[in-house]
């Protein structure tokens, strides 16, 4: 062994403290360009743990991501197909495989959505966030595996091994996305669709927008508190380049009421999505310019009835892996039948009628 | 951590006594909120911040009567 690490003396939950590159490694040119490092993954993890070791108050500031999930499982039953081996990318509390155990909330049938699975991966970072829910009655009515991954952005699973991958309210803490999403679209078998959620966009402006104003009042700068999002216009270019077909995008937006934005903040951190930028400011946050944002969220973003609202917008996206009888779109210039035409023609039945 | 307020949760109560002064240096912020420097509104803050240091002290006034009230029952008891 020529290289020495100390990584294997550190009692085990201690050392996900210990940053990576605290390891000594031999010096390798990564291939490909540098990738951008805007996340401490470390931090992320703490956070996680520290959120869901206090079991209760993290279950009731579950009702984003059970929404969002039961939101995404509906998107799954929408594609007509049995699937055997599925994985959740960033599992959470194993969110989605608690709504998958419920009946779809839209249709008369009571048979729970799972029906579709035989088997799910759970798989996440965090130990204790995953195995939170490990004694609930849910777990015996879905075939449920729980695997805890290490806190990197290599996914260790073999190609083609997967009917359908899952992720719900994670994908936004990952550093280098193109990389994760070309490795999700290795391990799917192929012709097998990738179905992701993450937040992005204008996610929690009011909370953005106040606190930039406070400090630039109070401190004269401002300072990095909500993490950099994906656009919607970025998630297609994303899932594109890293080689998924038949692509859909879409965009929801769920606006929460909180009584203050204390609330907000303390719910955010509870959920374990506090924040992780690598370039954020240590230590806590002045007391002067929570005081002053509260009072500059309340007068430019609150409502009526005095609550204040956060917006999560939800950027939803599917993908399928190429497969060898996948439809595929018609080469360019084969088209016979004119749009125009018949978007005109539709008009003319249109005026005919209104007439 | 059960039975523990968090400062937090201090800080919010106290917070929530003065919503005058907050709408006041509010209003000013967000009038013109393109052109925000450094101590714009500074007068509106400290009549804000006065105001929630107040309440602060009251509410550990109130706790600290509370706290004397409940000792004086237990002595007299005993």
């Amino acid at each position: 062994m020529n290289s020495f690490s100390i990584r294997p003396f550190i009692p085990s939950l201690t050392r996900h403290i210990v940053p990576l590159r605290a390891t000594r490694r031999y010096a390798i040119q990564a291939p490909g360009g540098p990738t951008l490092e805007i996340f401490n993954q470390q931090t992320k993890w703490l956070q996680k743990e520290r959120a869901a070791a206090n079991v209760q108050g993290s279950r009731d500031v579950d009702y984003l991501r059970d929404e969002v999930a039961s939101r995404l499982c509906e998107r799954l039953l929408d594609v007509n197909r049995h699937f055997h081996h599925v994985l959740d990318l960033g599992a959470n509390a194993c969110n989605i495989a608690r709504m998958l155990t419920l009946p779809s909330p839209d249709t008369h049938d009571s048979t729970p959505r799972s029906k579709r699975i035989s088997t799910l991966i759970a798989a996440e970072s965090s130990h204790t966030l995953l195995h939170r829910d490990a004694d609930l009655p849910f777990n015996d009515e879905i075939a449920i595996t729980r695997e805890v991954i290490p806190v990197s952005e290599t996914l260790q699973y073999e190609a083609n091994t997967f009917d359908a991958v899952l992720s719900s309210l994670s994908l936004h803490w990952i550093n280098d996305l193109p990389s994760v999403l070309a490795q999700v679209n290795n391990i799917l078998k192929p012709d097998s669709p990738f179905i992701g959620v993450m937040l992005g966009g204008d996610s929690l402006f009011e909370l953005r927008t106040s606190l930039q104003l406070a400090e630039l009042d109070r401190r004269g700068g401002v300072s990095t508190h909500t993490s950099p999002l994906a656009d919607v216009r970025d998630v297609g270019g994303l899932l594109q380049r890293a080689g998924f077909h038949l692509l859909t995008v879409d965009v929801d937006d769920i606006v929460v009421d909180f009584p203050d934005s204390f609330a907000l903040m303390r719910d955010l951190q509870a959920m374990g999505e506090s924040n992780a930028v690598l370039g954020r400011e240590m230590g806590a946050i002045q007391r002067d310019v929570l005081l002053a944002a509260e009072a500059i969220y309340r007068e430019l973003h609150g409502n009526e009835d005095g609550s204040i609202p956060a917006t999560f917008r939800l950027i939803y996206m599917i993908g399928w892996k190429e497969g060898p009888n996948q439809t595929k779109p018609l080469p360019r210039g084969s088209g016979m039948v004119s749009i125009k035409d018949i978007l005109e023609s539709q008009q003319k039945g249109e005026g005919e009628e209104n007439k | 951590m059960p039975n523990k307020t968090r400062p937090i949760e201090k800080f919010a109560s106290a917070v929530a006594k003065c919503s005058n002064e907050g709408a006041v240096y509010g209003k000013c912020i967000v009038a013109d909120y393109n052109n925000v420097y450094k101590d714009k509104c500074l007068t509106e803050f400290l009549r804000l911040k006065n105001c929630y240091l107040v309440s602060q002290v009251c509410l550990c006034l109130i706790r600290l009567w509370v706290l004397i009230i409940g000792l004086q029952a237990a002595y007299k008891r005993l």
